[in-house]
This record gives C-alpha cells, structure tokens and sequence, in this order.
C-alpha cells in the first residue's frame, strides 16, 4: 500500500461521515437511517427525563399524608403527562431508534425502504409532544369517557392530535420496517435465518399496522362527542362508555407488546454476544414472539374486570391472559439457556440484560396475580397495578433500552464511557426501582387507589419509602446523563470490536 | 443440548398445569362472589357523583353513610350521574365500577363489627381522591 493510499482512506471516511448532529441543516434534512435512528433516540431520552421530573413531583406530593405541594387538578395533569409522555414519547419511540439505527444493518440493507417518510414519522414526535405538555389535560394517560368527554376546555383536543400524530408516526415506522424486512434482505438471509431483534420488529410492525387505526378511530369519535355534539361514549344520546374502553384497549393492549417486544429482541442480540455463544432455540424465539403478538389481540378486557362485563365474557380474556405467560415463560428460558456455560465478564450491558430477565419474571408474576378475576377485585385500579406496569416499562422495557445503549454506544458515538460511572447507573437504577415498584405492589395490597393526591395516613411510611426509592432512581439516571453526554464529548476512543467478539468468531453489524 | 430441550418442555408443561390450576380456581371463586344469595336482607342504591357517594334505603332515606348489622346480606345496586366512578371498599378488598347509564350489583355479608373505608377507585375528576366515606359495621 502506497503512502498517498493510506493518508487517502481516513480523509474519504471523515468526508463520507463527518457526524450530522454537528451541522443544524443535516440535522434538519437527513433521510439516513443511522442519523435518523440517533435522533429518535436522543429526542426520547429527552422526554423521558421530562417525564421523570413530573413522576418526582407526583412522589414529592405523596411524601406525606394531605395537599402538600401541588394541588389536584395539576396533579392530574402531571400524571397525564408522566404517563402519555413515557409510552408515547420515550419506551416506543426509543425503539424505533434502535430499530432504525441497527435493523438495515441486521439485514444487510443500505437505508429504510422510504428515507424520507422515516424521517417524518421523526419530525412528528416532537410536535406532538408539544401539544401534549401545551393541553396538560388531567383526564389520565387512559382518558376514559366520559370523563374525557366533558372535561371542559382545549386540553383534551390538543391531547387527541398528540395521539392522533403519535399513531400516524407508529404506523409509518411499521409501514417503513415491514417493507424494509421483507424487500431488502441481502441474498441469502431468509426468513429462518434472520436475527431475533429483526423478528421482533416485525411482530411488532404488524401490531402496530393492525392495533393503531382503531385508536384512531375511537379518538376520533371522542373529538366528535366533544366537539359536534355527537353521543358515542354518553349514556344520554344512546351511546355507552364501556365502547371507549373496548376500543382503546384493543389498541392499547396490544401496544403494551408493541414496548416491549423490540427490548426482548434487542436482549436477545446481546445475552449471546457478551455469554459468547450463540442464542440458545432461535425457532422458539421466533414463534414465542409471533404467539405473543398473536395472543396480545385476544386479552384486552382484562384491564375491565370490574366494569361490569358478564362472567361469561370474562373468563376467556382471564384463561387467554394466563396463557400469554407461556410464551414469555419460554423467552426468559432461552434466555438462561443461552448464559448457561457462557463466558459471561459482566459487563456493563450484561448486567442491565441480566436485570431485565430478573425484572420481567417478577413482573409477569405480579401480572398473573391480577390477570385472576377475584384478585382483581381487589387489585385493580390500586398501586398494585402501579407497581406491576413499572416492573414491566421502567424494570424490563427501560433496562432493555439501557442495556442497548451501553453495547451499541461505542459503535454509535466511536466513543467509550465511563465503566465506573456505568455500573453505579446500574446499581442505583436496580435498588431504587425495586424499592419504589415493591412498595407499590404492597400500597395496593393495603387498597390504596390510584392517581390519588392524598391517601390514609396509616400508608405514610410505605409511601415515604416509594418517594425515597424515586429519588435514588433520579439521582442515578443523572449518573447516566452526565456519562453519556461526558463520554460522547470527550470520552476515549472506543476500539473497533469494543466487545472482543471476533476472539469467539462472533460478529456484530457494521 | 438435548436435556435443555427436555428440561425445556418440563417448565413448559409445569407452567400449563399451573396456570389451568389457577384459572380453574379462579372461575370457581368468581361464580361465588358474582353469584348473589337468594336471601338479600336489604338492597341499598348507590350513586356516585362528582365528588360524592349517595346511598339511598330500601325505606327511601338516603344518606351519605351506610350502616348495617353483621350477618345482614346486602345487596348494593350502583350507578353513576356523571362520569365513571369505581365503588371500592377497601377493606373488604372488593370493587365495582360504577358506570353512567348502567346499573351494576354487587353483594356483602359481613361478619367482623367496624368502619370500613368506601373509596373511589376511577379516576373521575379533580375532587377524586375526596370522594370517601364509612360503611359502619354494628353488633
């Protein structure tokens, strides 16, 4: 190799990819898949941390017994928005992140299959958080009729157009995912053969291709009833507020696949890598996640229990919901399987994957507690349920996405961060949400409600440990900001295999 | 491999039979506590308002308290006027939506003298953690 060559090849590199965040016009019209997929992933982070402040400022209200800091129609408001803003700003569209960032890579693609839609579907997020956080509407990220109906003012419009965006954003990445998969897989990759992060979001797409326009329907028909006088949801006319949640849920059953089958994908690529060996039963994983999307469509009234649905009606959705457990079971064995006998270092995104299988068992134990229609009875609509849902988003989903970002954080930024500082991330994050989420699950065994701002004074002490635990998981995401912000400025440079897999004949996607 | 594929199954199976376990026990369970006894002592008509339970007699007083005698079996019939409330006795560790234009039911028998806390379990508004009152347990 001549001297000129050498000097050549790292010039033509730095031209091909000088970074686009530092140019404000490449942020604004880049169509690439990787700079897409980082800006989804930055703008989600952003929001998560917006949302985490308004969950400290609910837990700071319910540090004591009576109406301490905020009164009760912002502390509807903040719960609205701690909610609508976790699921629909940060846990799905962080995985679209990853999933833009890595699945053309996976499959051998040079970029999504529409370049530009993918990047509408980007630019749509942060208008809809804006109207999210402009309409602060305190009717619950759930919005059940007909309280949503005639609750006065625009902030419950301006939250249907948020969800109305956040859907048609979901639907074009599943459109954008489902085409890519299925048209540009380099030759040779077929469909038994394909990575399991790449399944997963494919299941995932068709959930979203087929759960979303019925959310688009029933806001729709919400907007209507609110605004031209239409009766759907209201005894009055001849409408029925049970339509409103049959048909949200259906959506939003599904869509609490659709956060968290990507997170067991993403696990899914790196258990085996850090254990270096390969995935333990890729065709069990494969079908395990098409029977979770399958059965996800078929369990949607069990979050109406108590509503009033005849016996008859409920116990299939109680048997359905009990077998949606055996799938999930057969994941979390794989998952052992694939670390057993494993050359396992514990690295950083080891310990959030092994967390993440350790976090959902105990969620989906919790989940087959209230998926019994007598122990609903008690269970639902209390802290129980709380601290179940956040054993799943926050325990499973969210550590799914940190351990992503710690493996895929030096082939994203070429940088390395702070392994130190990574770990105390990790175990802040693992003391303080199982403080916080455990004292949850035992604040609805005592019967306390939710989205309440005042409780019994009896259920001081337990509430003053799920504040406390809340401040240990702030301060430690803290931890995470400074470190990743730090290490992208001014971190080392990563090495080229920062996992030393091809010493195992591994590989990862480049 | 082979004994993990085995085992595989094994935790299979055993997560089938456990989980038709529960399910059997639960459907048994459910037809009792949804199934009311023939002998109601008293059906008790309960509202839910913003931001308010009201509680209207079978001798037509109404009231904002219930009070009953242990071994009563009441019946309650529940409503809602404006948007959805949930009646939830907490420690009874029972609830039931309370849904505009329906009428739901649900039926107690208690045995142990005391105050019960009733709670609203929906999320029905900015007065929605105030909408408490006692059911008042005498000998």
């Amino acid at each position: 190799m001549s001297e000129s060559e050498k000097t050549e090849i790292p010039k033509e590199e730095q031209k091909e990819h000088p970074p686009f965040y530092l140019s404000l016009k490449r942020i604004l019209t880049t169509t690439h898949h990787k700079d897409i997929g980082v800006m989804y992933i930055v703008t989600s982070f952003f929001f998560f941390f917006l949302a985490g402040v308004s969950a400290l400022f609910l837990r700071a209200e319910l540090a004591r017994p009576g109406e301490q800091i905020i009164e009760a129609a912002v502390y509807n408001s903040l719960l609205t928005l701690h909610g609508s803003t976790m699921i629909f700003l940060w846990i799905i569209p962080v995985f679209v992140g990853f999933a833009n960032y890595l699945l053309p890579t996976m499959i051998g693609a040079k970029d999504m299959y529409f370049p530009k839609l993918n990047a509408l579907g980007f630019w749509i997020l942060p208008i809809a958080g804006a109207l999210f956080w402009l309409g602060r509407p305190g009717i619950g990220w759930t919005g059940y009729a007909p309280l949503s109906v005639i609750d006065p003012g625009i902030g419950v419009d301006m939250w249907i157009l948020a969800m109305h965006l956040v859907g048609t954003s979901s639907i074009i990445g599943a459109f954008n995912f489902i085409a890519t998969i299925f048209k540009l897989r380099k030759p040779g990759m077929s469909l038994k053969t394909m990575p399991i992060f790449v399944w997963s979001m494919v299941v995932t797409s068709f959930l979203v291709l087929a759960a979303t326009p019925v959310l688009a329907i029933v806001l729709s028909l919400l907007l209507l009833d609110r605004n031209f006088g239409t009766g759907f949801f209201l005894p009055g006319p001849g409408g029925d507020p049970i339509l409103w949640q049959h048909l949200f849920w259906f959506y939003s059953h599904p869509a609490v696949y659709i956060m968290i089958l990507p997170g067991m994908g993403l696990i899914s690529e790196i258990i085996p890598r850090l254990a270096r060996k390969t995935l333990y039963g890729h065709y069990t994983m494969v079908l395990s996640l098409v029977l979770i999307g399958v059965l996800g469509f078929a369990v949607w009234a069990h979050h109406m229990f108590t509503s009033g649905l005849s016996i008859s009606a409920r116990i299939p959705f109680m048997f359905m919901t009990m077998a949606i457990a055996i799938p999930s079971g057969i994941k979390v064995f794989n998952w052992v399987a694939t670390m057993y006998g494993g050359r396992l270092k514990l690295e950083v995104p080891m310990l959030f994957a092994i967390s993440f299988v350790g976090t959902f068992i105990v969620a989906g134990v919790t989940g087959v507690f209230t998926a019994s229609i007598p122990i609903d009875y008690a269970l639902h609509d209390t802290y129980f349920v709380v601290g179940h849902l956040h054993f799943i988003l926050f325990g499973a989903s969210t550590q799914a996405v940190f351990a992503a970002l710690y493996y895929y954080f030096p082939y994203m930024t070429k940088k390395m961060y702070n392994q130190s500082l990574a770990k105390l991330h990790f175990i802040g994050t693992s003391i303080g949400l199982y403080l916080t989420f455990f004292t949850f699950t035992a604040l609805g065994l005592e019967g306390m409600p939710r989205r309440v701002v005042d409780y019994l004074p009896e259920l001081m002490p337990l509430n003053q440990i799920a504040t406390f635990g809340a401040i240990i998981i702030a301060i430690s995401q803290l931890v995470l900001l400074y470190n990743m912000l730090h290490s992208w400025l001014k971190g080392r440079k990563a090495e080229d295999d920062p996992w030393q897999l091809a010493k195992y004949g591994l590989r990862d996607y480049d | 491999m082979h004994t993990a594929k085995k085992l595989e199954l094994l935790t299979v199976l055993g997560a089938i039979v456990i989980l038709t376990y529960i399910t059997a026990i639960s459907t048994v369970a459910l037809y009792e506590i949804d199934t009311p006894p023939d002998d109601i002592d008293r059906i008790i008509k309960v509202t839910g308002r913003q931001f308010f339970w009201t509680f209207e007699m079978p001798d037509g007083t109404i009231s904002n308290e219930i009070r009953i005698k242990t071994g009563e079996t009441i019946l309650f019939e529940i409503r809602a006027e404006d948007v959805i409330h949930s009646f939830f006795i907490r420690e009874l560790a029972i609830k039931q939506d309370a849904v505009p234009g329906h009428v739901e039911t649900l039926w107690i028998r208690v045995d142990k003298p005391g105050e019960y806390n009733i709670l609203c379990a929906e999320l029905c508004g900015t007065g929605h953690t105030f909408m408490t009152t006692k059911l008042i347990v005498t000998e």
